[in-house]
């Protein structure tokens, strides 16, 4: 509270200053005449001080962010300083619905998992009029896309960005030990049967890794972090792409939830596999994000499907401890599914985003920051770094790092202590592939140059086996989006409205059952499971399937480029 | 309580009203425990009409805003399973911590009384309740850790006993959940809890042991019909008191501790209202089941003072 009107005073007493030195606070709303795509020089712009929300943990070793050189210089060219938060374990509408109980927002926030509930609350300042007068993002986005980030009532709330594509790392898989991998001389893993035999094979020969039991299977099952075994694993399988808690035909556009599919029970009977075998994880369902992760790190996991994003802190602990048993992902699906699509769509994500709450004091400020924050010189900062330490023009004018700006590059702890790519949202919003005025590629990771220097020996090694050049080359293609993903759809909804909440319930319902499918004895699984259904059976969710398919394919039009 | 002594005041205009309340200054501070109750306890009552209201929380205080209900979350709460799951789990844990807190916490109360060496008895006394000041955060991970079937101390020490033959997943079987709940609620707050009971038994007065001394009593006979006896009401106070949080379990404790595979036995009805604020937005029902949950916790106050009287003619209220 206090903080709030510390920080009210201390704009008020700013703009008292600016206007009495002369400078142009006047017409705030009019974004300051600058040269294009750079950003004006911070001088131009009014102090000011901003609270941010980060829907999402800390990644960044220097605290504050801003603090980092990537921050510094940041802070310079916008004359905003950050007071950002984080969000604290891993429940983002939890976070939200705090927000929405206390009526107090930070002036800043981003959306995640939250959208429905903080747009349902009011939560949010309309965009629309500023998108127009901006100067960078309106670059960003094109006609249909802002047609797809405006809702029901016509307003525009959050900055959805583009999913870029990591050419490096499969976004998603089903992974194994490179250990393993090596025992069984290196297979290629296509199916499902092959991915189980794989472990168990293994578990069988190598029962202990370091004194402690090998893991055969573990999985997250801690609040959203759960969605892997309630809904994330099983649809690769029978070969869709992620459309959050349903699946929706590739043709016809029609969502259904997975939760109640042939193919999640039988991603369920997997995991009664190997717990009745002795060799899923006896903690599985009970154990934080922090333990799985820590887990991970210490090289006794055999196998487990996830996405990468989500479990980088325990592969970045394996890699620095025990790289010889670093996880790799193969798109596994069922016998006699043809394509697999764990990469999905390089697609416009409008269901998530940035925004300007109705708490702050100054939104057109806000927002002039926001549209400085996306012109290819601070986006260059974020992403690459600093010119000179992290990166310098090439002779043709693009931008070229040494080899040992590479190494740093890709060493986790240097960008931490630099801030390139930290604070999630930030660095990657409005994640083009390329700035729209010089056609640099936004980020270091999608160049030529880092496909070469991505990988550590030990990767080299590894994939020189496979004959293979990336740990994507296995996978099919990413390929151009036809509909709004179902996860974007999903976080949009109105949290009040009945489907909705039909959908969340079920989630709930599903990881009280995941486990009781897991643990019972392989001949009472179809009981739990029949069980499970007809508990699933008493909610509307063919109406939220309807609702899904109907939002699928009015946004369908807006994605034909 | 200003209201009043000026009312007084108005009368005799001789002395100014700020004179009075300064005479009346202790009067004035003992009434402010009372204004603190009022804030705290019943001005948020005010929130209780959200569950009257399809409330949307973007119309802050103003209730009357929203669309008027009536009883109908109060029907869909009745109607709901989950909600009867809540229930059961929230008393059938609240009993079972009850039970073990009292016979536990008496006990350690009555050996440190018996005991006559001071630095033993001090040393005990200080052990058994510094769980009581570890945040329950930290103690949850404690209590996964030592029960972890990965390795925990619990299954490895009962594995080199032979008395099980495989890891054991304690924290994590919902048939046990309950018991887990109150016996971690004993750790940590029996030593607390006995101080309230030994501060009791050094009033009783010395004279009666030593007449049982006298009467050739063991010490046996002297627990039982001395200690127990004389500390009755407090027993009894702590345990009319203690019922009527029956039903508040200890939100906490059993969040930290519930995990997907006890889901079952751990949703108490605390973790649903938690559910339907947090996850769901729902306010409405929340405020209808958190309406309910105090309800039942007035009823069993009354209740239990009500049995108390009947047993031996004396209640606390």
């Amino acid at each position: 509270m206090s903080a709030k009107k510390g920080l009210a005073l201390l704009i008020a007493l700013l703009m008292t200053v600016g206007l009495l030195a002369g400078c142009s606070t006047g017409d705030a709303n009019a974004p300051a005449e600058g040269d294009g795509s750079a950003a004006a020089n911070g001088d131009e712009r009014t102090p000011a001080t901003f609270s941010l929300l980060q829907m999402a943990a800390a990644t960044s070793t220097v605290d504050p962010w801003i603090d980092t050189p990537v921050g510094q210089y940041l802070k310079e060219k916008t004359n905003v300083d950050l007071e950002i938060e984080y969000l604290v374990g891993s429940d983002v509408r939890q976070k939200a619905s705090l927000l929405i109980a206390a009526g107090e927002y930070p002036d800043l926030l981003t959306t995640s998992d939250a959208s429905g509930d903080l747009k349902a609350a009011g939560a949010f300042v309309p965009l629309n009029d500023y998108i127009e007068n901006s100067t960078n993002i309106k670059n960003c986005y094109t006609a249909s896309q802002i047609k797809l980030m405006t809702q029901e009532d016509g307003n525009i709330y959050w900055f959805g960005n583009h999913a870029s594509e990591n050419a490096v790392y499969p976004t998603a898989g089903y992974y194994l030990n490179m250990d393993l991998l090596k025992q069984a001389d290196y297979p290629q893993v296509t199916t499902f049967e092959q991915w189980q035999q794989l472990i168990i094979d293994y578990v069988e020969k190598n029962p202990t890794y370091n004194g402690q039991s090998t893991i055969g299977v573990t999985e997250p099952t801690e609040a959203w972090r759960a969605s892997a075994v309630q809904y994330g694993g099983s649809r690769f399988l029978a070969g869709y792409p992620n459309d959050g808690l349903t699946v929706i035909d590739q043709d016809t556009l029609e969502a259904k939830v997975i939760m109640t599919q042939d193919f999640q029970k039988e991603f369920c009977k997997m995991l009664n596999k190997m717990w009745n075998l002795g060799i899923a994880d006896p903690e599985m369902f009970m154990q934080t994000d922090e333990q799985l992760q820590s887990k991970i790190g210490s090289g006794r996991v055999a196998g487990m499907y996830d996405q990468r994003s989500m479990i980088s802190v325990g592969l970045d602990a394996l890699e620095a401890n025990d790289p010889s048993r670093m996880l790799v992902a193969f798109p596994v699906v069922f016998e006699g599914v043809e394509t697999e699509l764990y990469r999905g769509a390089r697609t416009f994500q409008p269901g998530f985003g940035i925004g300007i709450s109705v708490t702050c004091e100054d939104p057109d400020r806000a927002f002039q920051f926001l549209d400085d924050l996306a012109s290819e010189e601070c986006q260059t900062v974020l992403r690459w770094g600093v010119e000179g330490t992290d990166w310098s023009y090439g002779e043709d004018g693009g931008l070229t790092k040494t080899e040992e700006q590479w190494a740093q590059y890709n060493d986790v702890y240097y960008k931490q202590e630099q801030g390139i790519e930290q604070m999630g949202w930030f660095y990657f919003w409005p994640g083009l592939e390329a700035f729209p005025e010089s056609g640099t590629i936004a980020s270091p990771s999608n160049t030529p140059e880092y496909a070469q220097q991505a990988y550590e020996d030990y990767e080299l090694e590894f994939l020189s086996h496979y004959d293979a050049q990336t740990f994507c080359d296995w996978f099919n293609p990413s390929y151009d989006a036809t509909y709004e993903p179902g996860y974007s759809i999903r976080q949009r909804i109105d949290t009040s409205d009945p489907r909705k909440i039909a959908g969340e319930t079920a989630l709930t319902i599903t990881l009280e059952y995941v486990p009781k499918l897991a643990q019972c004895a392989p001949e009472d699984f179809d009981a739990v499971w029949d069980e499970f259904v007809s508990k699933l059976d008493d909610l509307p969710l063919a109406e939220y399937e309807e609702l899904v398919t109907q939002m699928a394919q009015e946004s369908a039009p807006n994605y034909q480029n | 309580m200003s209201a009043q002594s000026s009312a007084i005041v108005k009368p005799r205009k001789q002395i100014g009203f700020w004179r009075q309340v300064w005479r009346q200054r202790q009067l004035v501070i003992l009434s402010l425990p009372v204004i603190l109750v009022l804030l705290f306890n019943y001005v948020p009552l005010w929130g209780w009409l959200v569950a009257f209201f399809n409330y949307k929380p973007t119309t802050g205080f103003n209730v009357f805003a929203n669309e008027f209900r009536g009883l109908e979350y109060f029907q869909a709460l009745f109607q709901d399973e989950y909600f009867w799951r809540g229930l059961k789990n929230s008393l059938g844990m609240g009993v079972l911590k009850i039970i073990f807190s009292y016979v536990f916490s008496l006990m350690l109360a009555v050996m440190i009384n018996e005991v006559r060496v001071s630095w033993f008895k001090r040393t005990v006394q200080t052990i058994s309740y510094l769980p009581h000041f570890v945040s329950w955060v930290v103690a949850a991970n404690l209590i996964f850790v030592t029960f972890s079937p990965d390795s925990g101390i619990v299954n490895e020490v009962l594995l080199a006993l032979g008395i099980i033959d495989h890891p054991v997943s304690f924290m994590g079987m919902p048939q046990i959940f309950w018991l887990m709940v109150a016996l971690a609620d004993v750790w940590k707050s029996a030593g607390y809890n006995a101080i309230v009971y030994l501060a009791a038994m050094t009033s009783i007065d010395p004279s009666l042991y030593e007449s049982a001394d006298i009467d050739g009593a063991g010490r046996f006979s002297k627990i039982w019909n001395i200690t127990l006896p004389s500390i009755t009401p407090t027993i009894k106070i702590l345990l009319v008191l203690s019922i009527g949080r029956l039903l508040s379990v200890g939100f906490e404790q059993v969040y930290l501790l519930k995990s997907a595979s006890t889901t079952e036995t751990a949703s108490t009805l605390e973790v649903y209202i938690y559910d339907f604020y947090m996850k769901y937005g729902m306010w409405a029902q929340g405020s209808a089941m958190s309406i309910f949950n105090s309800l039942v916790s007035v009823v069993l106050i009354v209740g239990c003072n009500l049995l108390a009287k009947r047993l031996d003619g004396e209640g606390i209220m």
